[in-house]
Formats: C-alpha cells, structure tokens, sequence
C-alpha cells in the first residue's frame, strides 16, 4: 500500500443490512475513517405501542430475517417478566432448541456465506464452491440441518409463527424430535469440521486495546 | 445460450425474502447453475451491471434515495418480480402511515433530523411498473422457485390468490374460528404459507396478504360475533400487510 490511498464502498457486499466505507490514508496513517449505514428506519419502537401483547411475538420477529428469534424471545421473556410468569421445564428448554436452531442457520450464513469469500478470494460462497466442493457441500449440510430443527419447531425457516407468551401454540412430538436426532449427530461431525477448518483460515493479525464482554447462563 | 442475468435488491426490509435464496440449500447451487446472478449485495461482492432479465425486489420505498433507486432498476429490467409483504404491500413498516412520522421518528431518535424517511412506506408498485408480485412474509421457498421456473419457461407463474381456508380444509385441518371462536384471518388471507398457523391452533395473522376478492365487511361482522370490538377488529387488519388490507377496509 502507497503512503497516500482513499478507499471508498458505497456499498458493503456480503453483510447483513446496508452500509458504505470511507477510508483516508495520510502518510500511512488513517486520517478519516466513516462507516455509513443506510438501513432505512422502520420503527419499531413507536408502531408496538398501543398494540395487543400477543400480536408482539410475531411483530418483532420481523426486525431480522436472520434472527427473529433473538427478538421473539426478547419480547416473550418482557411480557412474561410483567406478567410475573416464568417458564420453566421442558418449555424452557424448547425454547433453547429452537434458538439453538437459529445460530446453527444463522452462523453457517455468518460464516460460509458472507465471510468465508474473503478470506479465500472468491467473490460468493457459490464461487468458493467451485475450487472447495466439499467446504460448500459441508456449509449446505450444516444450514439444512439448522433450517430443518428450525421449521420442526417454529413451523417454517423465517419467522417462525409457534412462539408465543407462555410458551409455544404448539410443542412438537416426542418422535418427530427422536427421528430428527440422527440428523443432528451427523451435522456434530460437520460442526466439528467446521470449526477445523474456520481456525485455519488466515487471519490478519490485529489486536485491540477493547475489552470484549460475553454473558453466559450458568444453568445452560 | 447465455444464461439469464438474475439481480436481487433490497430496500426496506430484514432480509429474509432476498435470504430464503441460501436457504434453498442445494437449491442455491441449482440457482447458480442457471441464472448469472449479476447483483445479489447479500451473497455476491461483485457487483454487476447493465441490463437484467429478472430482478427480484425486497422491501418497500421508504426514503427519497430509494425512489430514485427503484427507477433505475426498472429501467435496467425485463422482468420485474416483487418478494414478501414489504415490496409488495409497504410491509410492516407501513403501519407509521396510519400515524404521525414527526411522533414517530421523536419516538425513537434522539436526533430526529437526522432521519431521512418519507411520510409513508409503500409499495414497489406504487413508484413502478411490477411484472409480478410474490407475496408472503416470508415468501416460501416454492413459491419463489416457481416464479424462476415460469421466467424461464415464458410463462406465468402458477401461484393461486385464493384464502388460506382452502389450504386448511385440503389439509384437513380443524377450522379454529369455527371450532374455537379464535379471529382467524385465513378466509381473507392468500394461500402459498401451507396455513401453518391454524394447523398450530393458532390464528391465521395475513402475512401472505389480501387474497383474491376478500370479503373483509362479512369477517368483521362475525369477529364482532366473538365478542371483538371495532377497534380490536381494525388492529387484526392493521398487521404486516396493513396497506393492502386498508385498501379493501377503507372501500367499505
């Protein structure tokens, strides 16, 4: 890289939502450094008002396609916290599963689709696939599997339309979960695999001077 | 022969109608295979231009930059197909039409002004021509395959406009208004869901839209049956497609 360079994308590619990037560089020092993210508002906040509590669950899941559930469960454990209800037991773990379900979809698209190009050179996940077939075939597997403990659960792949306030409208059958579970030890192996092969991926060697926070549940 | 060029847009939306494409699973490869997907923003970092044979549209028109965007991809397209309630109904978002945005966006931002947003959010079809709408929030994944199917044959897409009662009683599926006296939707909703919902015991809640001729003025009649009110009737409507269904609402 020269001491002097404008880096300018009016549109980032492969992320979830939109935004563009402005970087200047002055004697190999960044002097400008603009992210603009151009994702139109929509609201949120000020249309829920006024609305009936159980309409909530299925309105918010609509703020991400990706992750409806991160904001069903939000909105469900919020409602339930006024409602001074807890619950607990096999729906609580349902519960769990079907979030579960959700970052297994969601960090094989993270991870396979939108990131992995970049750190091979391939413009797309489907142009990666033509040198690595067995990487795409593995990221398929693996985005199946989630999509379909996804759909057993909350009835299709995108906003699921089973979670309510109090648990579900309707909880899945002992054996279509005992018949999915062979699915599940297979795609184990793929996730095994998967993390072998993300470590091994050439990262550029930044650090920070952040402090990273993670919570966790002692219980799960 | 070439293949077609295939772009995908996103305007106001979450991205789940544009990302049921990687969800198809091997049916993305299929995809591929087919179609040079020239623009696709969420999947691709190249970013090809010029003239598309199909361009699948997400989310609605809610600021003055995306007018001017969706002008120049109806100038560039042959095909034009609208995917999921946003680009063909306003979405959810539409719902800050009913209200004041001025109180909506105090709402919400602390800098106010800083908020580029149109009075309203509104269809695809409002601004440009569409050659075909899927509806759906989300859009099923059939009913997409169709719509890439029929382009590719020259001939319509074979997705049906009938109500979600239909698809219940094909399924066999107990009628919750009926049997449970639950405000169910699905006789003035589309079909193309599958009516997950009543098969969940639950309310059909109109994300696949208006369904062909609703008759909105006899539903609402027999939810004040169950003991709805006016107002709780108008909120049913006032869902994810409350700009299509408010159409039909504000005839009667």
């Amino acid at each position: 890289m020269g001491k002097n360079k404008t880096i300018k994308v009016d549109v980032l590619t492969r992320v979830e939502g939109e935004g563009g990037l402005y970087v200047k560089v002055v004697d190999r020092e960044i002097k400008e450094l603009r992210l603009n993210i151009f994702e139109p508002p929509r609201f949120f906040e000020a249309f829920l008002k006024g609305r009936l509590y159980h309409e909530v669950p299925d309105m918010v899941a609509r703020i991400c396609g990706i992750c409806p559930v991160a904001y069903q469960m939000s909105a469900v454990h919020a409602i339930e916290k006024i409602f001074g209800l807890k619950v607990e037991g096999q729906l609580r773990e349902l519960r769990r599963l079907i979030y579960c379900a959700e970052w297994i979809a969601s960090h094989c698209l993270h991870i396979y689709f939108l990131s992995a190009p970049d750190f091979l050179g391939f413009e797309s996940a489907v142009a990666m696939g033509k040198k690595y077939p067995e990487t795409l075939q593995q990221a398929l597997r693996l985005k199946k599997v989630g999509n379909e403990l996804f759909s057993l659960l909350g009835g299709r792949p995108v906003h699921p339309i089973s979670v309510r306030v109090g648990g579900f409208y309707k909880t899945p059958l002992k054996k279509g979960l005992k018949a999915f579970l062979s699915e599940l030890e297979n795609a184990f192996e793929d996730a095994i695999e998967s993390i072998r092969w993300a470590i091994n991926l050439d990262f550029p060697d930044i650090s920070w001077d952040i402090e990273f926070v993670s919570l966790w549940n002692p219980e799960e | 022969m070439d293949k077609p060029r295939l772009a995908v847009f996103k305007f106001t939306s979450c991205d789940g109608c544009q990302l049921s494409i990687p969800d198809m699973e091997r049916g993305l490869v299929d995809i591929a295979n087919t179609f040079d997907i020239a623009y696709f923003l969420g999947l691709k970092s190249r970013k090809s231009t010029g003239y598309y044979g199909i361009s699948l549209v997400e989310g609605s028109i809610s600021t003055p930059d995306e007018i001017k965007r969706i002008r120049a991809i109806r100038e560039n397209t042959h095909y034009l197909v609208t995917i999921g309630a946003c680009a063909t109904a306003g979405g959810l978002q539409a719902l800050r039409n009913l209200k004041d945005l001025g109180a909506f966006k105090k709402a919400v931002y602390p800098k106010p002004e800083h908020i580029d947003a149109l009075k309203d959010s509104l269809p695809i079809s409002h601004y440009v021509h569409v050659d075909f709408e899927l509806w759906g929030c989300p859009i099923s994944r059939e009913g997409l395959l169709e719509v890439l199917a029929s382009f590719l044959r020259e001939r319509r897409p074979n997705i049906q406009a009938y109500s979600v009662c239909f698809e219940c009683k094909r399924k066999g599926t107990p009628c919750v208004l009926v049997a449970q006296g639950i405000p169910c939707l699905g006789p003035i909703t589309r079909t193309g869901c599958g009516a997950i919902c009543p098969s969940y015991g639950r309310d059909c809640y109109g994300c696949f839209g208006p369904s062909e001729d609703p008759n909105i003025k006899s539903l609402s009649l027999r939810f004040e049956t169950l003991g709805l009110s006016k107002d709780e009737i108008k909120l049913r409507l006032a869902g994810i497609n409350s700009y299509a269904f408010g159409k039909y609402h504000g005839k009667e």
